[in-house]
């Protein structure tokens, strides 16, 4: 009998840890945090900063406890389990062990939401990527909502004149104008981008638009859905880009 | 019904219906139960596993055997040591658990029988929660509605 709370709380421990698979990152955290008060009498996971942490141990015993250093993504942090018990050798195995599994799953669930985060966000403007756009098409526009497909005219020639850099800045700074109107902004690729927006954002994206070179088209819902409103918005802007340029 | 037996196989784990939800002929009925076990035993705050301990432990007190049973084997298959199983298996609170557990198997043994306010004082007193508290009292509501449901349809315990 005597190995019976011992075995409970491993049996605990691996409740806690089966139900990592399905949880994301904060998730995990909040999981592992209410286990850790079932599987520790009297014992607290504690999330530190890492600027808190500094002189303790990347893993291992720490005063009143047992702490380990995770890098991160999303961001490090600093796992501190206050444990009354942890001089205690069994004890402080199974804290170890406890600590083990939480970071391996910190790590899966940390991971994929920065690849998931990866895939829906533009490296370079921090916008919406083309994958998250087809995503947000595909659950289709409601009546009244469409799309604007925008192209900044002569970024080939800045890129060519003062160089990549001044073609990035110039890049950011129309996503940041987007932004700042708070409009639904993507970045397609290269110099292209697409707001989704309702009629009335209109004048909203006459304004984030003044003082950038730029040919564009609108399609709506009512038109098209999906990979033709895009088509649509794109034959648009390439008719205004000629009618400029004629009129050039 | 297909999409509730689905449900049930995918999240017990067992790739089969449990009689106590298949003997339900009206579709209300099972969903209710279901989902009565689900948001009560499967998820919440308290553990899993004391909550079936807590389960065994309500339906011996009151003398109902499919859940007692079915919920023995659960713990078994989990890795639950012979000898506590033995003495759930016997009605009997195991001594010497961690400070949390014990305090609700206790609770589960008295309430089965004697339900009365006063107990909450022995979880509350071992550190639980105002919500865990709640939990533990539909546990033991939900296992005293289990052993009416499976003595009174005199449903079998499920070939284990």
């Amino acid at each position: 009998m005597s190995l019976e709370p011992l075995l409970l709380r491993l049996l605990l421990l691996h409740e806690a840890v089966v139900g990592y698979g399905s949880l994301d990152f904060n998730g995990v955290l909040q999981r592992a945090k209410h286990a850790a008060e079932w599987i520790f009498e009297d014992g607290k996971l504690e999330v530190v900063r890492p600027e808190a942490a500094i002189g303790l141990p990347a893993r291992g015993r720490v005063p009143g406890g047992y702490g380990a250093y995770f890098p991160g993504p999303p961001e490090p942090l600093y796992l501190r389990l206050a444990y009354p018990k942890i001089d205690d050798a069994t004890e402080l195995r199974i804290a170890a062990l406890f600590v083990d599994h939480l970071l391996a799953a910190l790590e899966g669930a940390g991971y994929r939401e920065e690849l998931e985060r990866q895939a829906r966000i533009d490296w370079l403007t921090g916008l919406g990527s083309r994958r998250f756009l087809e995503r947000r098409l595909q659950e289709g526009l409601g009546e009244g909502w469409g799309l604007a497909l925008l192209d900044l005219d002569g970024l080939k020639q800045v890129n060519d004149t003062q160089g990549h850099l001044a073609g990035d800045r110039l890049l950011k700074a129309l996503a940041e104008s987007l932004r700042r109107y708070a409009l639904e902004a993507y970045r397609l690729a290269g110099d292209e981008f697409v707001v989704v927006l309702s009629r009335e954002d209109i004048p909203r994206l006459h304004r984030a638009l003044e003082g950038f070179a730029v040919s564009y088209g609108v399609s709506w819902a009512e038109e098209a859905q999906g990979e033709a409103l895009l088509a649509l918005a794109d034959a648009r802007m390439y008719q205004q880009k000629r009618s400029r340029g004629r009129d050039r | 019904m297909e999409h509730i037996d689905q449900e049930i196989a995918e999240e017990l784990g067992f790739g089969l219906v449990p009689n106590v939800f298949a003997y339900a002929q009206s579709s209300e009925l099972k969903a209710a139960l279901w989902k009565a076990f689900r948001h009560v035993v499967l998820r919440g705050l308290l553990p899993r596993t004391v909550k079936e301990m807590m389960g065994v432990l309500v339906s011996r007190a009151r003398g109902s055997s499919y859940a007692a049973e079915v919920h023995l084997h659960a713990l078994m298959v989990q890795g639950t040591e012979t000898a506590l199983l033995e003495a759930l298996r016997r009605g009997e609170v195991p001594s010497g658990l961690p400070g949390k557990v014990q305090a609700l198997l206790a609770f589960a043994h008295k309430a089965a029988t004697a339900p009365d306010p006063g107990l909450l004082a022995g979880l509350r007193q071992a550190g639980l929660s105002e919500a865990e508290v709640q939990e533990a009292v539909a546990v033991v509501g939900l296992f005293a509605l289990v052993n009416t449901w499976t003595d009174l349809l005199e449903i079998p315990v499920d070939p284990l």
